[in-house]
């Protein structure tokens, strides 16, 4: 029994290592999608007219600024233009921080 | 023999000739590539236009759905790089109230392929893209020439900027308003200028029009919506590489606009008409290029007759939002090679350029009023110029 307890506590400490060393990206696009309550945003993305959805997490940690001012994920409004920065994390894009150019839509591409 | 040294023609048949070509260039024909291009520049426009040329199956990526095989199959008359007669359909859904463009990227985004390879159609008995159930508008678009289209990449944002009153403070009854892409750069290619660079405007053509997927767009276009059936797309993501989406960008970066046709004493007065009635207010006959990498884009004038901005051509033209641009909004079509096309505005509906003047709406109605009120010599001297772009 501890012998497995072990294990597991390692195989979660190297999947935390390794989560920590995704390489951190970003990518800016516009919101379509909020849902609060989920922790979600959906962003999207384009090269010309191909364009592309981007779920991503959104956790406690995540900063989220519109305008450069502290604020909740709930306050991302769709067609805001927004820089996510994330790492892969569990299968799962997460996001570390959101920055909203504007509070108002400025991308209308909801 | 004389000795040519001796001889004061030997200076002077040379500078007269230098003189003489310095004020006559030679006319730049459809396809040609800039001039003034390095050896390696044209080695990579050659090449390019043999990429640009080539034509995809589905064993080298192809598809699954797609409107064409090759990028030469849509621009191509008289050249690749000409224009094209093919029309394809794109697809969007705009909230009025709240003020929203839905891209419809749940249901296979704004553009529509019309068609599938033979394994998709197998798989799932369609030959065409699922159109959206949602309440949408539909836009037919045609296919444009993008010869010179490096030239246009070329001018800064803030020349177009500076043409930009979307509040029409001057009360000329003329806005222009810019588009922004998705992640907020000023945009300038494709029909509602969501695009800001040509480098993006050429990558994301082959994922939408050829269903390639590329280094910067490595996942495949859905289904309308759904994933792609198991077996029906083999080649392994990204399906065209860096290089050859490089080579298709030097292509058409570095191709020329075509020299007008000589003006005739008609076509110069047409030239005059089209100032007096008010045309070249969005049509701004001469742009100028910045600072550049390539030589022969660097302070370039280009005679674009654009000025790269939104305007609103009234209800009987309007038809997809896209980004920032409302139904009715479209950016100004450059008039360079005009003369190369048979079908015009957006959606190819007119069929010469007087009718496409006519159906001017919008923003564009005193002008076209104004055209209306010409003398019949004064309205053939201004399509004698048009047809001479």
């Amino acid at each position: 029994m501890l012998l497995r307890v072990t294990w597991l506590g390692c195989a979660i400490a190297v999947a935390t290592l390794l989560a920590q060393s995704a390489p951190e990206e970003q990518v800016a696009g516009t919101v379509q999608l909020v849902k609060p309550e989920a922790g979600e945003v959906v962003v999207l993305t384009g090269v010309g007219h191909a364009v592309r959805r981007r779920l991503f997490h959104a956790g406690p940690e995540c900063a989220i600024t519109v305008a450069g001012a502290a604020a909740q994920l709930r306050e991302l409004v769709p067609g805001a233009v927004v820089v996510v920065r994330y790492r892969m994390s569990q299968g799962r894009d997460e996001a570390e921080s959101i920055a909203a150019q504007s509070p108002e839509r400025t991308g209308r591409g909801g | 023999m004389r000795d040519p040294v001796a001889s004061p023609l030997a200076f002077l048949v040379p500078a007269l000739l230098v003189s003489w070509m310095g004020g006559c260039a030679r006319p730049i024909q459809p396809g040609e590539p800039l001039p003034g291009l390095s050896r390696a520049e044209r080695e990579r426009f050659d090449r390019g236009q043999v990429e640009f040329e080539r034509v995809f199956t589905p064993e080298t990526g192809l598809g699954p759905l797609f409107n064409a095989e090759a990028c030469a199959e849509c621009h191509e008359d008289p050249v690749p790089g000409g224009p094209g007669d093919e029309i394809e359909l794109h697809i969007t859904s705009f909230d009025a109230v709240a003020g929203l463009c839905d891209l419809l990227v749940e249901q296979g985004g704004p553009v529509f392929q019309q068609k599938a390879t033979p394994a998709l159609e197998a798989a799932r008995g369609i030959s065409a893209e699922p159109t959206p159930a949602a309440t949408s508008a539909r836009g037919r678009r045609s296919s444009p020439d993008v010869l010179g289209f490096g030239l246009l990449d070329a001018v800064p944002d803030s020349r177009i900027l500076a043409y930009a009153d979307p509040d029409d403070l001057d009360g000329d009854g003329i806005s222009g308003r810019p588009n922004h892409s998705l992640d907020g750069r000023l945009g300038r290619f494709g029909r509602k200028a969501l695009v800001p660079t040509l480098r993006e405007f050429n990558e994301g053509a082959l994922p939408v029009e050829q269903g390639m997927t590329t280094p910067g767009v490595p996942g495949e276009e859905s289904i309308g919506g759904e994933p792609i059936p198991a077996g029906v797309d083999p080649v392994a993501d990204p399906e065209v590489d860096q290089a050859t989406v490089d080579l298709i960008d030097a292509f058409v970066r570095l191709s020329a606009p075509p020299s007008p046709k000589p003006f005739t004493s008609a076509a110069k007065r047409g030239r005059g008409v089209f100032r007096r009635i008010g045309c070249a207010a969005c049509h701004v006959p001469t742009l100028e290029t910045g600072n550049n990498p390539v030589r022969a884009l660097r302070y370039q004038r280009v005679d674009a007759y654009t000025d790269l901005l939104l305007h609103d051509m009234g209800p009987e033209l309007a038809d997809i939002c896209l980004g920032l641009a409302l139904p009715s909004e479209f950016r100004t079509e450059p008039l360079m090679g005009l003369r190369l096309s048979e079908q015009f505005l957006h959606d190819g509906r007119a069929t010469s350029i007087e009718e496409a003047i006519r159906l001017h709406g919008g923003e564009g109605t005193r002008s076209r009023d104004r055209f209306e009120a010409l003398s019949d010599r004064e309205r053939q001297s201004l399509l004698e110029f048009l047809g001479s772009l």
